[in-house]
Parts: C-alpha cells; sequence; structure tokens
C-alpha cells in the first residue's frame, strides 16, 4: 500500500515532460480515449442491432424483397398498404422534416445575434455543413448496401453504392473548413462582441439533412404518384381527406387560442372549436370508406385490432391495480404475501400461461369457459375461435338477438387476449403503484384528516393527483406493450378467428415470416415506428398538462 | 368490577371489527384466488387423462380411492408409470445388446396407442426388471418425450449463460464510463441509449433478420472471412443463423441494464474512487476490484433479466432458429409443441408446467430481488 501511494505521488510531482498524455490536454485525451474503449463493445452491438436496423429498415422497405433483394419498388409498399392516404402522411412528414430544418436555421439565426454577429453569418456555415452531409451520407449508403444483396448489387438493383474513404476524407475536409468559417465568422463580428464564437456547423449540418429528406420524400411521393394508376381518383381522395384533416387542424387551433382568453369568451370559442371538431369528426368517418379504398385491408385491421386491445386492456388494467395497490397500502396483513401472489402471472412465461388460457378458453362443452357460460345460462361459444364481436357472439348465446348484429368491438377471441393480458399485468402496475404510493408525503394525508377530509375526499384530491406521474408512466408502458405484444398473440391465433386477434406486431411478424415479404412487412413496422411516435408525442403533451410532479 | 369492563372489552371488539377491512381482505383474497386460478387449473388438467380433460366436469383429476363414481379409470392403462428406475437390457446403436441400471423417461405403450402420438417411436427393450416407479406422470413424461422440453431447457439455460457472460462485461463497462467518466459527447450518447428503449421491437427484429444473415454468411465456410484469412469459424454456410451468436451478441448490451447499472455505478461514493486512485489504481483495476464486489445485487438483477429474456422471447428465435434445433429456446420448442400435439388439453397443460416450473422456484427463493427488479423494466412482450 505505503509503495504504491510513494510512486503515486512520484509521477504526480514529475510528470514526464513532452509526453503525450501529460499535462492537462494530455489526461483529458487519455479519459477520453479509455471512456470510448469502455464504451466500445456495447455501442457497437447498440448501433448495429439497436439503431441501424431502423434506417436499414427504411431501405428495405423500398424494394420487392422476398428473402432475397429483388427490384426497387419506391414507396409503393407503403401506398400499397396505407392506399391513397399515404400521399397525405408523406405530405405531413415532409412538412415536419421541413419544419425541423426551418427552426433549427432559425435558432442558429438568433445564437448569431445573442453573439452579435450579423443574422446571416451562419450561412457561411452552409458550406463545411454540406461536406461533411455529404460525407456522412457516403458512410452511410455503404453501411446500408453493406447488407445488401449481392446479386442484387450485381444486377444493379441496389441503390447506388457508398463510399467510406470518400466520405471520411470529405468528413475531415468538412470539419477544416468549419474551422476556416468559424474564423470567418470571427471577422465579421462586432469588435466589442465575445471572443469566442459559436460554431454553427451541427445546425447547418441539421438543416442539410432535414430540408433534404423532406425534399426527397415529397419528390419521390409526386413521382409516385404522377406514375399511380389511378392518379385521378387518388388526387380527389387526398383532397376530401387534407379538407378532413385542416378543419380538425383549424378546430385545434380554436381551442388552443380559446384556452388563452377571458372565460366568457373562452366558453364560446371552446364551443365553436368543439362544433369544428365533430364535424371535421364525422366528415373524416363518411369519407373514410372512400379514401381507404384500394389499401391493404389486413393492414387496417391490424391496427384496428391494436387500437381495440389498447382500449381494452389499459383502463380496466390500470383501474384494477390501483384499487388493489390503494388497499394493499392500508394497514393490511400478509402485504408481501400478497404482493408475491399478484405478481405470480406476470413472471411467469408467457407461452405457457397463454397455453392455459387457450385450455381455458377452447370450443369444447366442457372447456372452463363454456362451463362457466352454461351456469349463467348460456350455450357454448367458440371462444379464441369466434371472429365475431364480442357483444354480437356473447349476446347470441344468451339469446339476446337484438345484439347479434353489433359489429363495433372487439371480437370475442380478442376479449379473451385482452382477459389474458389483463390478468398477466395487473401485478406489475399493482407494484408499481405501491411504489408510487409510499413517495406521496405521509404528512398531506395528516393535513387533510385535519381539514375534516373523508376517505374518498383523500384519495380524490391527494392521492389521485399525486399518483398521476405513476399513472402516466404506466399508461405509457402499456400503450406502447400493446403495440410491442408478440408472444400470447401468436400463442391464442387461429386461423379460425380471421386475424382479428392479430395486433400489429403479430401481423407484421406473420407478413414476414409465413409470406415471406421482408419488403412490405419492415414497410409495415415503420408505419406503426411513426405512430408510436406520434402517439408519444401527443402522450407528452397531454401530460405536461394533467400530471402533477411533486 | 366486571359490569365496568365488560363494555370496553365489547367495545374494543368492535372496533377491531372493521367493516372496510374486511372488505378489502375480501376482494385482495378473491384476486389472489384470480391470480393463482389458471395455475391451479393447469397443475389439475396435467394429471388428466384425454378423456377426462376433455369431458369430466370437475377441475380435480381422478383420483383412486377417493372418486369412486363418475368418470371411471382404466387403471392399469391410463395411469401408467413413466418414469422409472430399472435394469434394462437392450440394443444399443451398433445393435449389441446391452444390460444397465437407468433412470427411464418412457410413455407407456397404452398412452401411445390411445392418444395416437405423431413421431415417437418407442424404444425396444429386451427384458427389464423395475426398482421404482413413479406413477401419475403419464402426461409430463409424454410431454417432456414428445415436445423434446429438456433439450430445449437446457438450450435457454445455455443462452443465458452466454448472454450474461457478455453482458456483464459489456454492461459494465458500458455503465461504468456513463456513472464515473467525463467524455465528449456523454449526455448525446446517454440520450440515444435510453431512446432506444421506447422504439417498438418488431421494427428492429425485422430488419435484423437481414442483418444477422448477412454477417453469418460472412464468417460462414465459403464467406468473405474464410476467402480473405484462411479459416471460418464454423463449418456452416451460416455462423450465426441456427446458432448462439444470433440469439446473444444482439442482446448482449440490453439498454435498460447499462441503465440500471448506472444508477448503481452513480451511488457509489466518490471517496471510495478517491482512495483508489491515491492508491495507484486507474478505471479498469477500480472497477474490477472496487465497484464489482459491491454491486453483486445489480447485477443479479441483470442475470435475472437475460433469463428472462432467453425463457420468454418468442419471435427473434422463431426468425433465427427456424431451420435446427440445436439452439431453439424453450419458448419456440413450447410453441411448436402446443401447435403440433393437437391441442390435447392435459399435455399443453404438462408442457406448460415443465416450461413454468424453473422460473416458479427460482422466484420462490428470490421472490424480493425478482419483484424489484422487474418492475424496474417492464420488460416482457
Amino acid at each position: 500500500m505505503t509503495t504504491q501511494t510513494v510512486i503515486g505521488r512520484e509521477t504526480a510531482v514529475k510528470p514526464v515532460p513532452g509526453g503525450f498524455f501529460s499535462g492537462h490536454r494530455g489526461r483529458l485525451l487519455r479519459e477520453n480515449l479509455t471512456a470510448y474503449l469502455f464504451l466500445a463493445p456495447a455501442l457497437s452491438i447498440i448501433f448495429t442491432f439497436g439503431i441501424f436496423p431502423i434506417l436499414f429498415a427504411g431501405y428495405v422497405s423500398l424494394y420487392k424483397w422476398r428473402i432475397k433483394q429483388n427490384e426497387w419498388r419506391g414507396l409503393t409498399n407503403y401506398i400499397n398498404a396505407m392506399g391513397d392516404i399515404a400521399y397525405v402522411v408523406f405530405f405531413i412528414i415532409a412538412l415536419a422534416l421541413a419544419a425541423i430544418g426551418i427552426v433549427a436555421a432559425i435558432k442558429a439565426g438568433k445564437k448569431a445575434r445573442a453573439k452579435s454577429l450579423p443574422v446571416y453569418a451562419p450561412l457561411l456555415s452552409i458550406i463545411p455543413g454540406a461536406v461533411i452531409t455529404y460525407g456522412l451520407v457516403q458512410i452511410l449508403l455503404r453501411a446500408i448496401t453493406f447488407f445488401a444483396w449481392e446479386s442484387a448489387i450485381e444486377a444493379g438493383e441496389a441503390a447506388r453504392l457508398g463510399n467510406v474513404g470518400l466520405g471520411l476524407l470529405a468528413i475531415l475536409i468538412g470539419v477544416a473548413l468549419s474551422l476556416g468559417a468559424q474564423q470567418a465568422q470571427q471577422t465579421l463580428a462586432a469588435a466589442d462582441g465575445p471572443r469566442i464564437l459559436p460554431n454553427f456547423t451541427v445546425a447547418a449540418v441539421t438543416v442539410l439533412i432535414s430540408l433534404g429528406a423532406a425534399f426527397l420524400l415529397s419528390r419521390f411521393a409526386y413521382n409516385e404518384l404522377q406514375a399511380s394508376e389511378r392518379y385521378g381518383l387518388a388526387v380527389v381522395r387526398i383532397r376530401y381527406l387534407s379538407g378532413a384533416l385542416l378543419i380538425l387542424a383549424v378546430g385545434y387551433a380554436i381551442w388552443q387560442w380559446a384556452s388563452k382568453q377571458q372565460s366568457n369568451l373562452k366558453l364560446a370559442l371552446g364551443i365553436v372549436s368543439a362544433t369544428v371538431f365533430i364535424a371535421g369528426g364525422v366528415w373524416l368517418a363518411t369519407i373514410w370508406p372512400v379514401v381507404s379504398m384500394d389499401s391493404d385491408a389486413d393492414f387496417y385491421q391490424s391496427l384496428s385490432v391494436t387500437i381495440w386491445y389498447s382500449l381494452g386492456t389499459v383502463p380496466v388494467q390500470l383501474a384494477v391495480s390501483m384499487i388493489l395497490a390503494y388497499m394493499l397500502f392500508q394497514n393490511i396483513k400478509a402485504k408481501g404475501l400478497f404482493r408475491v401472489v399478484f405478481f405470480i402471472p406476470y413472471i411467469a412465461p408467457a407461452v405457457a400461461t397463454a397455453g392455459i388460457f387457450q385450455a381455458m378458453f377452447s370450443l369444447r362443452d366442457a372447456s372452463l369457459g363454456n362451463r362457466l357460460l352454461g351456469a349463467l345460462g348460456g350455450e357454448s361459444v367458440r371462444w379464441l375461435q369466434e371472429p365475431d364481436t364480442a357483444i354480437a357472439a356473447l349476446g347470441q348465446t344468451f339469446g339476446i338477438d337484438s345484439l347479434a348484429n353489433v359489429t363495433l368491438g372487439p371480437s370475442l377471441a380478442l376479449a379473451v387476449v385482452i382477459l389474458y393480458n389483463i390478468w398477466v399485468y395487473v401485478g406489475y402496475d399493482t407494484v408499481i403503484f405501491l411504489a408510487g404510493l409510499g413517495n406521496i408525503p405521509f404528512t398531506l394525508y395528516e393535513a387533510g384528516k385535519i381539514d375534516g377530509a373523508n376517505r374518498w375526499q383523500l384519495f380524490r384530491h391527494i392521492t389521485l393527483p399525486l399518483l398521476s406521474p405513476t399513472t402516466y408512466f404506466l399508461s405509457v408502458i402499456s400503450v406502447i406493450g400493446t403495440f410491442k405484444a408478440f408472444n400470447h398473440i401468436y400463442v391464442l391465433r387461429t386461423p379460425a378467428a380471421q386475424g382479428t386477434i392479430d395486433a400489429a406486431s403479430v401481423h407484421f411478424f406473420v407478413t414476414f415470416q409465413r409470406a415471406a415479404r421482408f419488403g412490405y412487412a419492415t414497410s409495415m413496422a415503420i408505419m406503426l415506428f411513426i405512430i408510436i411516435l406520434i402517439l408519444y408525442l401527443v402522450q407528452n403533451r397531454i401530460a405536461a398538462r394533467s400530471v402533477h410532479y411533486g | 368490577m366486571a359490569k365496568i369492563t365488560a363494555p370496553s372489552t365489547r367495545q374494543s371488539i368492535w372496533q377491531r371489527i372493521n367493516i372496510p377491512h374486511i372488505l378489502m381482505y375480501g376482494v385482495l383474497i378473491l384476486y389472489a384466488l384470480v391470480s393463482v386460478f389458471p395455475f391451479l387449473f393447469m397443475l389439475g388438467t396435467s394429471l388428466m387423462t384425454t378423456g377426462e380433460s376433455t369431458s369430466r366436469t370437475s377441475l380435480i383429476p381422478y383420483i383412486p380411492g377417493i372418486h369412486e363414481n363418475g368418470y371411471k379409470l382404466d387403471t392399469q392403462s391410463d395411469i401408467t408409470p413413466c418414469i422409472l428406475y430399472a435394469r434394462d437390457t437392450f440394443a444399443n446403436d451398433d445393435g449389441d445388446l446391452v444390460t444397465k441400471n437407468r433412470f427411464i423417461v418412457d410413455i407407456p405403450q397404452k398412452a401411445l396407442e390411445i392418444q395416437q402420438y405423431s413421431n415417437y417411436s418407442r424404444p425396444i427393450i429386451e427384458s427389464r426388471e423395475e426398482y421404482f416407479r413413479l406413477p401419475f406422470l403419464t402426461n409430463y413424461c409424454a410431454a417432456w418425450q414428445l415436445g423434446k422440453l429438456g433439450k430445449f431447457m437446457w438450450n435457454s439455460i445455455r443462452i443465458t449463460i452466454i448472454s450474461v457472460t457478455g453482458t456483464v462485461i459489456f454492461a459494465t463497462l458500458a455503465a461504468y464510463a456513463f456513472a464515473r467518466m467525463k467524455f465528449a459527447g456523454k449526455d448525446l450518447l446517454f440520450a440515444i441509449l435510453l431512446s432506444t428503449l421506447m422504439i417498438p421491437g418488431i421494427v428492429q427484429t425485422l430488419p435484423n433478420v437481414i442483418l444477422v444473415t448477412r454477417i453469418g454468411e460472412i464468417f460462414g465456410s465459403n464467406g468473405w472471412f474464410a476467402q480473405h484469412m484462411g479459416f471460418s469459424f464454423c463449418a456452416s454456410k451460416n455462423c450465426w443463423i441456427n446458432n448462439w451468436p444470433a440469439l446473444t451478441i444482439p442482446f448482449m448490451a440490453p439498454a435498460i441494464s447499462i441503465f440500471l447499472l448506472r444508477q448503481h455505478f452513480q451511488s457509489i461514493p466518490e471517496e471510495l474512487w478517491d482512495a483508489a486512485r491515491i492508491d495507484g489504481a486507474g478505471h479498469l483495476r477500480f472497477l474490477i476490484q472496487v465497484v464489482l464486489p459491491i454491486s453483486k445485487s445489480a447485477l443479479f438483477v441483470i442475470l435475472l433479466f437475460a433469463f428472462i429474456g432467453a425463457w420468454n422471447e418468442l419471435a427473434w428465435p422463431l426468425l433465427v432458429t427456424a431451420g435446427s434445433e440445436t439452439w431453439r429456446p424453450i419458448a419456440v420448442g413450447l410453441q411448436a409443441f402446443f401447435s403440433e400435439e393437437g391441442r390435447i388439453p392435459e399435455l399443453q397443460m404438462a408442457g406448460s408446467m415443465i416450461a413454468i416450473l424453473p422460473v416458479l422456484i427460482l422466484y420462490a427463493i428470490t421472490q424480493r430481488t425478482f419483484i424489484e427488479g422487474l418492475s424496474q423494466s417492464g420488460l416482457k412482450g
């Protein structure tokens, strides 16, 4: 120990003069190098199998790709799945990309002004930005086409190959140029301005990439539309759909504006915006069957299954687990035991527990579900093999004929899946809620009791609002979970259910594995990714208003 | 005296009997029953015969001596021993007769005839001298043999071991760098890491199949690597598909494990690092000799994640082990067993029981760690 200390002190006192890693700068460099050495394996795995696949999925989705890469199809896969709605979606995405670029440009301008530079100064950074963007695109293209099929490359079917060397060279030149640009910008600065200037290269790269992507996407979509066999029809549909979306957007804008007004005007404007919303919604609902024609019905079915699945599971699951957690949080004996028991369905392997539900809800007369129905006075139903809606099927067994034609709602098969999902996740949610309840300061309850609040009031005005971060977290996790749901659905699905329990992930998987339509399946997966991204942003926005932290 | 004390005790009894409390216990016990009921159903059904499981109106299987009326069993054929310890004389692979003491998991001939198991041929035995037998487990033996569940379970364990080894090395290094070191781009990289948690798995799974196929080909017997380096890592054309790399390497740096480890490493007091540095230790030495020994609980949680992942994961192994059983994990094996055996309830339930049991045992031993670890992740697809 002591000798080591002495050695350590000696090196500290007498640093090797002129060494590469000595001095403050050298130490910094060494720390950086060690850190990246530590990170290298994990980062390479995460980038290769976690992030790069998304870009690669974009590439695959542009091809007809059946096990092996076939011919280039452009955006056709997307249009086949979504129908002519796709054009509107592309337009909105291109708009969003352009908005990102413009916002970045405006931010750079503002930053320049804050540093007492002329607003146009960041424009100079476009030159290094363009060079670096070129380099990045080259490297990315090479990485993507590295995984393309050799035969496809030879046949000229794979898109342009990138060049890593050229890319790296471009990035090096770009970095050098950016330093030059920084120097040049400094000469533009006012004499009394700050010495250290910001570097606008990153902003320039962002602007170039997002604007370029927006341009490419809209050009692709436009070409696709021009070449479409149903050009005239598509234009009419696009017009209708954008009209409906515009109305909804106007309604939202009025509502936003209303929330900033005084109370009377707010009310009036609120009514106006509600009316506009309803009108837009009704219009959208009436034109939907027309605009969504010529699309892949299975794709939309998988989405609607997912939505019913979410609607069926998340609220029930959260309500039940919140009640259970609230009860467990009271002075209850054997609290730990209850927690352990509630958690069992969650830890058990999903394939095995789904197997149990398969046996419990089989179409046999002696299956548990049918015996239960029999005890209630109904006839046997086909449970997991029943594509009719749950309301209709159950109504029929109990002899309520008026319900027999209900087509709204999840199928009976999906209802079983929903039941399974609730059974599995209540335990997990209860544990999380219990942790959330434990974080609420006890003094608040005391204060409430002194003010004469009863048990319900305490729950309503203290527990519920202070638990909202937990509720929000769980609702995000659960909604995303329903989009991810795979194992149990894959076990429980039967051909007889006619795809009424195939939620998004399962449908894409089956398209990929059974039908071997790689390009088409990945294009659908990318659409799901975009939907989840939008949902996440919306959920975030709602949460910002209604979640109380602390 | 008694007159004075009586009302006070009565009052205390009334105070103790709290109606809302009883109601709460009622609800909690009811839900506890809901939680375990399917497992009881599984246990009951797994011990039945085909006739019972498809037509019996009770959840409890036939037990000789208890159930005397109702469904009548042929005790000779239905409840046949299937695990035994015996001295067998049989022909081995070369055709020679051997005599051996051995444990046997066997499907009774009668059960084979009744249930018409498709792809199972009974080994021929010349003579047998039984030492002991385990009755009532016919279905378990059938599921074990027909579903090859033992093999698939062993595969899952192998996969867990490999991916845990990788995860512990890679995730620990990365988490340590995020927790303790200063470097350029740290916040950005960490944000990217966390954002990967939000990506729906299917978006990565589908293209990853193509990536992994191509990578496997590069290292395969006549791939790029073999052509340029003169040797290859495996004999087959593709080194990753139907092999352990595809099942483990992409999962060796799970973002959630890195995140949890980082949280744990950050809670280690700064003084320890100062002391270690004064003693002349570098980052790696500090990590191995100081940090890891005091992070056993966090490492155990990571092991748990890998175990649950290997035991549960279905979509990915379905895609990458489609061609061979050598590395097929239990979830895929069980799923295939469910769909192959024509949905015979008691076999299905026996198979489920076999797959659930190891997890339940592990859970019973370490329930606290299990609950706390898993509730940090929101794992399970």
